[in-house]
């Protein structure tokens, strides 16, 4: 194990994984608690959309897609507002319209499109600095938000109705998160790939929502079970020479399985 | 009697179709309004424009309690109909309970000694400091609607709105309830949404009827005949005299 350490990429996919179990922990949270785990499918698949538009632009694709992303999200929540549209329909066409416009611009862009496997599946071991800093700063904000702002997060996602009788600011707070959630979509797709993304969002919170009920114990636990996941999942990858995002997503189910598996035979 | 609250010549609904019209009445301290309908007459739609959750198509919602609509509001309780939350979402009791005294001020919710004290005698009065930790979703129905009420009258309010608070709850916290209302009543004014009138009859002060039409009864006296033009569904299970009293018929239409 030791001489893994010498090798700079293993020490980025490490931290990697560590940014992704501690973004996706946290703001998985928030999408499972809210049940918007539909909504965050459709972000993340909408997302290709602004890779495509990167590769024709000749930017990085990463930042394309979080432009999209966040518009795309920001979409979502002010329609979910009005009933012009059957909200789950709404996201079922930015869903595909984002893939379409993805597919669309990688095919006009001149030359070969480096790399869209990686966005597609994920690739934490080739990972590089700049998306290593997009994670490490997003864990940062949204540890900070969840520190600063605990009990506004908590009482808007459980009742906005009631929030809105407090005179509270039930639409920031709501745009705030839902940007937070895009952002963290985006800056994940490096690890596990737009396919898999939801795992990361959904299943540590499937683990700590077999032990607790409480909001804050499941951020904690989510965070904590995501780390347990996607660490073993990327030695698992390395030692069995399989792919890192599809082996992360197994790692996570697998642990899932066998947390449910204990929970009934001990009660 | 300090008025409160007024709403006049209000009218709402959804996507233009109106479910209330020519609303028009006053909510003063002491009062103990009940309002009553047929379901799917408006009687929610009505306490939502009055909360200001709803924007109405015309008339307005005039509050006296301060200047100030966003301050107003912090000094209002509210029980919404509980068939509208996600009872798996993982909160306890004691932050459920908390959320009411909830402002634009502290948004980053941190409450002083004294506030969780106060939450924590609250809890005392309902009966649930217990279950004070447990998660919403291990209560039983009547345990939720004690959080709830709670929750709504954690921040001392002027007005105490509360829709439907007899439901899931079993008939013996339901008088326990409506006699801590008439308790409650001494220092706040109550309005309360309820298609269950035999229970409430004893208790309110005044009635406003509602079904898309809304008229108000300074009194609380109703008739068989009274509910039968309006179609509510009748459910008087009374003790001691029936009040067989019909009131004046309304003049409008």
């Amino acid at each position: 194990m030791s001489e893994l350490f010498q090798y700079d990429f293993f020490i980025r996919s490490l931290a990697g994984a560590v940014f992704a179990a501690i973004t996706c922990g946290l703001t998985g949270t928030y999408i499972v608690s809210r049940r918007m785990v539909f909504v965050s499918g459709g972000i993340t698949h909408a997302s290709f959309g602004g890779i495509g538009i990167g590769y024709f632009l000749g930017i990085n694709p990463v930042m394309g897609a979080a432009v999209f992303g966040v518009l795309v999200a920001l979409g979502m929540e002010r329609f979910s507002y009005r009933d012009m549209v059957r909200q789950d329909s709404l996201i079922a066409m930015l869903w595909s319209l984002g893939m379409a416009v993805g597919v669309i611009f990688i095919y006009i862009t001149p030359g070969y499109a480096p790399n869209l496997l990686t966005y597609l599946f994920g690739s934490i071991l080739t990972i590089t600095t700049t998306d290593l800093l997009l994670l490490g700063g997003l864990s940062l904000i949204s540890i900070l938000i969840f520190i600063l702002f605990y009990n506004t997060i908590l009482m808007v996602s459980f009742d906005e109705g009631f929030a809105e009788t407090r005179s509270m600011p039930v639409k920031g707070i709501k745009s705030m998160m839902i940007i937070l959630v895009a952002l963290t979509i985006v800056f994940n797709i490096r690890i596990v790939g737009i396919i898999m993304v939801l795992a990361l969002l959904t299943v540590p919170q499937a683990i700590a929502n077999l032990f607790t009920s409480n909001y804050k114990h499941m951020l904690i636990y989510s965070v904590l079970s995501g780390m347990a996941g996607t660490l073993s999942g990327l030695a698992a990858s390395w030692y069995l020479n399989i792919p890192s995002g599809a082996t992360i997503v197994f790692t996570l189910v697998l642990m899932f399985s066998m947390a449910k598996l204990i929970k009934s035979v001990t009660g | 009697m300090t008025k409160l609250l007024e709403v006049n010549d209000v009218s709402a609904g959804y996507h233009r179709e109106p479910v209330i019209e020519k609303a028009c009445f006053s909510v003063s301290q002491d009062d103990f309004i009940g309002i009553i309908g047929p379901n799917g007459g408006g009687k929610t739609t009505l306490l939502k424009v009055m909360l200001g959750l709803h924007k109405p198509f015309s008339g307005m919602v005039k509050w006296f309690l301060e200047d100030n609509p966003q301050s107003a509001r912090q000094k209002i309780g509210y029980l919404p109909q509980i068939n509208f939350f996600d009872i798996r979402f993982p909160i306890s009791v004691f932050d459920v309970v908390r959320s009411g005294l909830a402002s634009p001020d502290n948004l980053r919710g941190r409450f002083s000694r004294k506030q969780n004290h106060h939450v924590e005698e609250v809890l005392r009065l309902l009966g649930m400091s217990r279950l004070k930790n447990k998660s919403m979703g291990m209560l039983s129905g009547g345990e939720k609607q004690r959080v709830f009420l709670g929750r709504a009258i954690v921040s001392n309010p002027d007005i105490l709105f509360l829709d439907e608070p007899g439901t899931y709850v079993d008939h013996e916290f339901e008088s326990e309830m409506y006699d801590m209302l008439k308790n409650l009543n001494q220092h706040m004014a109550i309005v309360l949404v309820s298609h269950d009138l035999g229970m409430i009859s004893s208790y309110i002060k005044s009635i406003i009827c509602v079904n898309r039409v809304v008229h108000y009864h300074a009194s609380n006296i109703i008739s068989n005949e009274q509910l039968t033009t309006y179609n509510c569904p009748i459910q008087l299970i009374t003790h001691g005299d029936v009040p067989h009293t019909v009131l004046n018929k309304h003049t409008q239409r």
